[in-house]
């Protein structure tokens, strides 16, 4: 019978309680790393809030990691000078905030290497020299980039561990995971963030795109003897051009199409401005050379040197059929009549914008049985097919003779069918106006 | 869009050649709003312009003013028959000296 050496036996037993005493310390540590890592998994799964994430990270990373702060930074795309933001800092109330130019300091280092970072003697490493005083506060720190889809989205820190020993493999492993975990996560959240935004600003420009067709005539003038009608058609929600019918007195009427250079939000807010001093000015009964003057030095008083409009203001009498009109630069209006080549109006001078005075020049046309006058801007004209071939005038002369009973407004759409048509599924480039008068 | 630089005699010789449009329009009028503060004979070549919008005329007239507060001298040549409807749509040929070629733009007094 084998006898054990009593002493020798005790031993083994030490030692092997010794051994199950670690490797229970070993997996309860296991076990909390698991936890808080499906703490967080779940906490930052369960909101599309990006501050909320970011707080929920770093205010459990902190006490777990047993350390003082934590910081969660982000990369701001596009931001070369100051490319990290930082979004998040949580840490003990009773210390004091981290001074930031450590933030700079780790964000640049992280950048260029784009590695976890472990520091637990920061007052000497030469890495992060700084100025005597400035991280006082600072003396050890655990730092991991987050990286999603191959590109670095960010960094997690942690700072000041709360014990001798400092941040451990251990902490560096745990930080490692969560900042991957977290990524993701993220990521989805700002890009949430983003078209929230993007989302807001449609809807800006969505109230814009109601305010500007508001500034159109709501009804078209009917005066005896004419068919009248206008519409405009922006290639974004709002535009450039526009068009207006002004009653002068009995028997005269004013109506103008304008195009203001450049396209979108800013078109449109100068478009309000030239609308609302062509108003004051026709309304005051004065002729189109005299009315086309004063908003021309208003507008060039009011716009950045590279801004014009295009305007063709005319006013017709309809009593003895004659249109007094004058074109500040803008695409000539064809008058299309039987048995004849159209007529372009060209008669006025420059673009109103363009200098502070210029003299305009007037000129009259009789509108005859028939007549169409058609006003167009260079959205309809210019509209390019996949053949980069324009619409052209002469598109629009020969639909119109070809269309000797259609309506003013059938004309129009006839003219924007063609267009579409003729553009075959590429995009709208410019706002596209008409107006047509058509003597019955 | 294409803009080249040179200098002919007195002239700064501007070259534009291809597409002036809404896209890129803002490059040539950021680099004639440079041109336009640092030359006061400037010489616009457009033999090779295809396209222009009017945000390219824009660009141009920013141009014209600045050389017009230094009291200099501003020249376009060389635009093809489309190119020049544009202008004179626009009304622009009452603004710009408009030349035939580079060689009449470049020999015409002052």
């Amino acid at each position: 019978m084998e006898r054990k050496d009593p002493e020798s036996g005790g031993k083994d037993l030490l030692e092997e309680n010794r051994r199950l005493g670690r490797e229970n310390l070993r997996l309860q540590r296991a076990v909390e790393e698991l936890g808080i890592l499906n703490e967080i998994a779940i906490a930052i799964n369960s909101t599309l809030a990006l501050e909320k994430i970011l707080d929920l990270i770093t205010q459990r990373c902190v006490p777990h990691l047993r350390a003082e702060q934590g910081a969660v930074l982000l990369l701001e795309e596009h931001k070369e000078e100051r490319p990290f933001q930082t979004l998040c800092r949580v840490g003990d109330t009773s210390h004091k905030r981290l001074p930031f130019r450590l933030d700079d300091q780790l964000a640049g280092w992280m950048l260029r290497y784009r590695s976890p970072l472990r520091i637990n003697d920061l007052g000497s490493d030469p890495r992060f020299a700084t100025g005597a005083g400035d991280i006082f506060s600072v003396h050890s720190l655990l730092c991991v980039p987050m990286v999603c889809k191959g590109r670095m989205t960010g960094l997690l820190a942690v700072f000041n561990k709360k014990a001798e020993a400092g941040f451990s493999e251990d902490d560096q492993r745990l930080l490692s995971i969560i900042a991957s975990e977290s990524a993701q996560v993220i990521e989805n959240a700002r890009l949430a963030e983003k078209e929230k935004t993007l989302l807001r600003v449609q809807e800006e420009l969505n109230l814009a795109r109601d305010i500007q067709g508001n500034l159109l005539p709501k009804e078209t003038p009917r005066p005896a003897g004419y068919d009248i009608a206008g519409k405009s058609v922006p290639a974004k929600e709002v535009g450039g051009d526009y068009y207006d019918f002004l009653a002068v007195e009995e028997n005269r009427l004013a109506f103008c199409l304008g195009d203001v250079s450049g396209k979108g939000l800013p078109a449109a807010l100068l478009m309000a401005n030239l609308q609302a001093a062509i108003r004051g000015q026709a309304l005051a009964g004065t002729s189109p050379t005299s009315c086309l003057e004063k908003v021309n030095t208003l507008l060039f008083r009011s716009t950045s040197p590279e801004k014009f409009a295009t305007m063709f203001f005319g006013c017709l009498d309809t009593l003895d059929h004659v249109l007094h009109y004058c074109n500040a630069g803008h695409n000539y209006p064809l008058l299309i009549r039987d048995g004849v080549k159209p007529l372009r109006l060209s008669a006025g001078g420059l673009a109103l914008g363009c200098l502070e005075s210029f003299p305009f020049e007037e000129a009259t046309v009789e509108l005859l049985p028939g007549d169409r006058l058609i006003v167009f801007s260079d959205g309809i004209s210019e509209a390019v097919n996949h053949a980069d071939e324009e619409f052209s005038e002469a598109r629009i002369s020969e639909l119109v003779a070809a269309n000797r009973d259609a309506s003013a407004a059938e004309l129009i759409e006839k003219i924007l069918q063609e267009v579409s048509r003729h553009a075959a599924g590429q995009p709208q480039m410019d706002d596209m106006t008409l107006v047509v008068v058509r003597r019955e | 869009m294409n803009i080249r630089e040179d200098k002919v005699g007195s002239f700064t010789l501007l070259a534009v050649s291809g597409r002036v449009d809404s896209l890129n329009s803002e490059t040539l009028k950021d680099y004639l709003q440079e041109l336009g503060k640092r030359e006061s004979r400037v010489l616009v070549d457009c033999s090779a312009l295809e396209y222009i919008g009017s945000a390219g005329l824009g660009a141009l007239l920013i141009l014209l003013k600045l050389i017009r507060k230094q009291e200099g001298t501003l020249r376009l040549c060389g635009l093809s028959p489309r190119i020049a409807e544009v202008f004179a749509i626009a009304g622009f040929d009452k603004l710009f000296p408009i030349f035939l070629d580079l060689d009449s733009a470049l020999s015409a007094g002052a």
